[in-house]
């Protein structure tokens, strides 16, 4: 497996037990048969997007199981994102940007002309997703923490967008990575945990009784994000 | 084969979301992919529209499906002169083995009068009572399950949901400690990293129930949680089905 949303760092508020230390995300990836992850850190989400994520690409430059998470804001630059970054976060509502071209439009462009898979809390902002989509056939977005109550948003947009996928980690709809399998194909969905925010068991426990075929598996598991990754330009 | 009981299940469609492969069949059919032996459930119509009708849907599930699905009758409190009589006339019934309580769609505060019949009741019937529990929730908080426990300290409860949002859970062992009486189940949309490790090194061991709350959640989420935590063997074997035959009393 290979968890595609990891959070490190030393969170200001935190709301369960921290990764402080790379070593202790191994240390649980290793319990659970994960073997890579993406990460991101709590500096860039918290305090600065520039600074926090140059200290991440740093601070994990030893550990080639983990791989550095840009956080990326409007106005981002091409020079800002370095070629062995592959995935990048975006949290439009933590971080006080609207989604709507008028104000990430450049961002979208920028990510799109590069098909940098985007990690991206919507904030069950359904409309406005929807136009971004839209706009940006070809930018490989990842919805993270889509919950259980969401579907009749989430399916209506995976049907017509097909550059939409998904994180699982609060996708635990009775059945439903089985379901969105069957409707729109398992390459919709990538593996993610959202620890330490979330416990890692939760998704990993998600994939193992979801009852898919062993293709299935693989491509939820480990072989979507590989595409995704091997796509960026 | 490990023994897994899941104490937190419902039967049925919810208006408010999508939530598929919701009958007593398909249910049935999940549990043996997962190997779980028994799950105890409640119907939704029974806390979101029509109890009685939720409770007979109940009723017919667990007929159909005995020794697998056991059913929890449901009391609305809104309806609270009728409550003696629904549950004489469900518990006459096979497979009904404790009662459900959901203060948040009934609208109504678990310390209320009109809880106080189906409180009783269980209280009589020795029957373990589960509730929908949520700190931020006043009508089903902690401070509403205290007032509870001190008036009816003779109850069983099943506490669902550790709590509920963020760090709530993290108020468990105390309200353990106050009340040693108290159960908590494991159905959690969110549950942060080390939850489980938490509540079981607070001394919880013996109160910890497996419940999934399927098909509101995939238990595949919810057992993972439990099947994957770093606990001894042996606290994992409690949590999956152990305390859930002493609870119920199988």
């Amino acid at each position: 497996m290979i968890d595609s949303f990891v959070t490190i760092g030393r969170a200001a508020a935190p709301e369960s037990v921290p990764y402080l230390a790379p070593e202790e995300l191994l240390s649980d990836m290793t319990r659970l048969g994960i073997t890579e992850a993406y990460c991101s850190d709590y500096k860039a989400l918290e305090y600065s997007a520039g600074e926090g994520n140059r200290l991440l690409r740093q601070n994990l430059k030893p550990f080639g199981r983990l791989h550095p998470v840009y956080v990326v804001l409007p106005g981002i630059s091409d020079s800002s994102i370095p070629d062995n970054v592959k995935i990048v976060r975006a949290e439009p509502l933590r971080h006080g940007y609207s989604m709507a071209e008028w104000c990430s439009g450049d961002l979208w462009h920028f990510l799109e002309s590069r098909r940098i898979p985007l990690l991206l809390d919507a904030g069950e902002q359904w409309d406005a997703l929807h136009t971004m989509l839209t706009a940006h056939q070809e930018l490989p977005v990842i919805l993270t923490r889509v919950g259980y109550r969401c579907s009749r948003m989430l399916y209506p947009l995976l049907k017509i967008h097909k550059n939409l996928h998904f994180e699982i980690s609060s996708f635990i709809v009775n059945e439903g990575v089985k379901e969105v399998s069957s409707l729109f194909g398992a390459e919709r969905m990538i593996f993610g945990t959202d620890a330490p925010r979330t416990a890692p068991e939760s998704a990993v426990g998600t994939l193992k009784y979801a009852g898919l075929t062993d293709e299935e598996y693989s491509l939820i598991a480990f072989k979507n994000i590989q595409q995704l990754t091997g796509g960026v330009k | 084969m490990k023994r897994i009981i899941d104490v937190h299940g419902h039967l049925g469609e919810y208006a408010l979301f999508h939530n598929p492969k919701n009958s007593a069949d398909d249910l049935v059919r999940r549990l043996d992919s997962m190997g779980i032996e028994r799950l105890i459930l409640s119907s939704n119509p029974a806390f979101a529209s029509d109890y009685k009708f939720g409770n007979d849907l109940t009723a017919d599930a667990v007929k159909r499906h005995t020794g697998r699905l056991f059913g929890y009758v449901v009391a609305n409190p809104n309806y609270s002169d009728e409550t003696e009589e629904e549950f004489n006339r469900c518990l006459t019934l096979p497979g009904f083995v404790g009662v459900k309580l959901h203060p948040s769609t009934h609208n109504y505060p678990l310390d209320g009068e009109g809880y106080r019949p189906a409180l009783q009741f269980a209280i009589r019937r020795n029957l373990p009572v589960l509730i929908h529990f949520w700190f931020t929730d006043s009508r089903c908080g902690e401070a509403a399950v205290r007032k509870v426990m001190k008036n009816f300290p003779a109850l069983r409860l099943i506490l669902a949901h550790f709590g509920g949002p963020d760090n709530a859970f993290k108020a468990l062992p105390q309200l353990y400690r106050d009340f040693p009486t108290l159960n908590f189940d494991t159905a959690c949309s969110r549950s942060p990293k080390g939850i489980i490790e938490f509540l079981v090194k607070e001394g919880l061991e013996n109160a910890l129930l497996y419940g999934s709350d399927m098909p509101f959640y995939d238990p595949g989420s919810q057992l993972g949680k439990v099947e994957f935590s770093s606990i001894s063997e042996e606290v994992r074997l409690k949590i999956l089905s152990e305390n859930a035959v002493k609870l119920f009393n199988w």
